[in-house]
């Protein structure tokens, strides 16, 4: 976790600091479309649409193993990434983004 | 040999007895009736099909008379693919819309060879035009202007694209308009042969055109795309053909394939070439003359 990053919302401790992994990146076929993205993921036969920050939330994960990602990891990166000024509900939009991975199986929690 | 040469009731009594082998594009289909009024409306339409007597049937239908002891008095008919019915029965008058929409609804099921999509599909200069839509754009009669003026009809209802090599495949059937489109096109295109009016289907009034002698007669020439045009009929709006975003042109098209989530990957890949190759467009129109104009200059440059 980043220090100092959420600090003071006590209330958001504890899904900031929840890890993820990637789940078969290696298997998703993925294809830019001028910032949009889709993504296809063999497992499911399914295929994403996705958009800049939600593909570097990927990748990033991806970077980083074998090692797990926080949530607060993960949007340190993504301000720095996309220079974004935050507000108490980046965060909670991004571990919104990271269960909805999860429940496609692109990510898993890590405990 | 076409259907055609048959003479007309040799062709009912073949129909009833062992039924016709016809070849629709890629598919060959065994029709069986024994509904004398839909044997002749057969006889007229599919008047430009081939017979095929010594080729795999991939698709068995069947017309036949149905006997109601809730309606005694009225007459229905049933149809049947590979001996199941898919649809309750209809009326006996509507049997032509029954068996058209059972062979559409059988093709959608069980070609997955060919990634399958809504769309009308013309071809001009060795070029395809997809045309996708959802029901209600106007499809068909757009499609019905294009192919009497100089577009060589692939199909209004399905753009069969070979996954593999990307081409596509015509399978040009016959095309129903539906409502107001019947008046609007006998008025356009006076050479235009259309069958019988159907009333009260659950679509309203529809008359079939049948396709052009040489478009059924080049079925294997095939052709790859080159544009991908979203049209939608707006009363009164004027003509706009507006370029679309291939992220949003990828999304529409494969949401709008039959087969897509079937062919999985090989899909995915398809659509990625095919948008990545073609100019994409939404096309707002009302009036054919100014449409066909559009269609002629985006045509004519490339």
């Amino acid at each position: 976790m980043v220090e100092g990053f959420y600090p003071t919302q006590a209330h958001y401790s504890s899904f900031v600091e929840e890890c993820w992994k990637t789940l078969n990146y290696g298997s998703l076929i993925i294809e830019e479309w001028d910032g949009e993205f889709t993504v296809f993921q063999p497992d499911a036969g399914k295929t994403h649409y996705l958009n800049e920050m939600s593909v570097q939330i990927l990748i990033y994960i991806e970077n980083n193993a074998p090692a797990a990602l926080s949530t607060a990891d993960i949007c340190d990166y993504l301000v720095k990434k996309f220079q974004l000024q935050t507000d108490t509900a980046f965060p909670k939009q991004i571990n919104k983004t990271l269960r909805r991975f999860d429940e496609l199986g692109l990510v898993k929690q890590i405990s | 040999m076409i259907v055609e040469q048959i003479p007309v009731d040799q062709f009912i009594a073949q129909l009833s007895h062992s039924g016709i082998r016809v070849k629709l594009g890629p598919i060959n289909v065994l029709i069986r009736t024994e509904v004398p009024q839909l044997a002749k409306q057969l006889h007229f339409l599919y008047a430009y099909y081939d017979i095929v007597e010594n080729e795999i049937v991939d698709i068995h239908t069947h017309v036949l008379p149905k006997f109601s002891f809730n309606n005694p008095f009225s007459s229905f008919v049933r149809f049947t693919v590979d001996g199941q019915s898919p649809f309750p029965p209809f009326p006996a008058d509507q049997a032509l819309a029954a068996l058209e929409w059972g062979i559409n609804l059988v093709i959608a099921v069980r070609v997955n060879h060919l990634l399958m999509f809504h769309s009308a599909a013309v071809e001009r200069n060795g070029s395809l035009i997809l045309l996708p839509a959802w029901p209600g754009s106007g499809k068909t009669t757009l499609c019905t202007a294009l192919i009497h003026r100089g577009y060589r009809l692939f199909s209004d209802e399905f753009g069969l694209m070979d996954p593999i090599s990307d081409f596509f495949t015509p399978i040009p059937r016959l095309m129903p308009l539906k409502n107001q489109s019947i008046q609007v096109i006998r008025d356009y295109l006076p050479e235009a042969v259309l069958g019988e009016e159907i009333y009260n289907t659950q679509k309203g009034t529809i008359a079939h055109v049948r396709p052009p002698r040489d478009h059924i007669f080049k079925t294997d020439q095939v052709a790859r795309a080159k544009w991908i045009i979203f049209p939608k009929w707006t009363a009164n709006a004027p003509l706009k053909l507006e370029p679309l975003a291939q992220s949003e042109a990828f999304l529409l098209l494969a949401s709008n394939s039959f087969n897509y989530e079937i062919l999985g990957e090989s899909a995915f890949r398809a659509v990625t070439r095919l948008i990545r190759k073609c100019q994409c467009y939404q096309l707002v129109y009302s009036d054919l003359d100014s449409a066909l104009a559009m269609f002629n200059k985006l045509t004519d440059e490339a």
